[in-house]
């Protein structure tokens, strides 16, 4: 009964330390996620060298665009 | 007795962690925050017995960049009927917030949310959010995000019945 009782509480313990984890980011908290350096495209010399590396390996490019930074405005 | 609480523990905690916290946003009907309750960034102007539409918005969003020149013309033309517009401004930064500023004039009043309380208050559900409130101190509408002209024509639609109220 004692031991089932600490894994109960060891149980918990672990579930309440992984569920606190989780954290939804507010709308106005998103300042950072919209900042330039999130942007996937914000270094065009890296882009190119990527696609050339891409293109390259796998004789075919395109496919990256994505739209906006990630910061929930629209 | 000893299983009898524990199991009622045992319950309670699992519902605990299974249990999202829910913290509502200001509804319809709700009054103005109570402003000294905030630490703010410059000076809230006398509400009382105005139509205020209070705007939620920061130095990094586009989109409210994008409504200030609209939302500017809104005030200008209805201030003599008792029309005012508070931007308040979630910047964590005091220099991003001076630096939008000085840059991008808003032609409106507008606070800073120092510590993102008044945010936390208000819930903007997106970003700009603007919270239309009474005369009554009361709000009446909520505007989550802007879409050109077409939010400009919904908030005439809203804010001029408002208007026409006595106070």
């Amino acid at each position: 009964m004692i031991k089932r009782k600490i894994l109960c509480i060891l149980f918990l313990g672990a579930s309440a330390l992984v569920f606190s984890g989780c954290q939804t980011v507010q709308p106005w908290e998103k300042g950072l996620l919209a900042d330039y350096t999130m942007r996937a495209d914000r270094d065009s010399m890296h882009d190119a060298m990527s696609e050339h590396i891409y293109f390259s390996r796998e004789s075919s490019s395109g496919g990256r665009g994505v739209g906006a930074s990630g910061c929930g405005c629209n | 007795m000893w299983s009898v609480n524990f199991r009622t523990l045992w319950f309670v905690a699992i519902l605990g962690l299974f249990t999202t916290v829910v913290s509502l946003a200001l509804e319809p009907g709700d009054a103005l925050p109570e402003w000294a309750n905030f630490e703010l960034e410059g000076d809230v102007p006398d509400l009382a017995g105005k139509v205020v539409m209070v705007d939620a918005w920061a130095s990094w969003c586009a989109p409210c960049k994008a409504s200030f020149p609209a939302y500017a013309k809104l005030q200008q033309e209805w201030a003599d009927r008792g029309f005012v517009i508070l931007g308040v401004s979630v910047d964590r930064k005091a220099k991003d917030y001076a630096r939008f500023l000085k840059q991008t004039p808003p032609g409106f009043t507008t606070v800073r949310d120092v510590s993102q309380k008044l945010a936390a208050t208000l819930k903007p559900p997106a970003m700009p959010t603007s919270f239309i409130f009474g005369r009554d101190g009361k709000l009446r509408k909520v505007h989550k995000g802007y879409r050109g002209d077409r939010t400009v024509e919904l908030l005439r639609s809203e804010i001029e019945p408002l208007l026409a109220e006595s106070r």
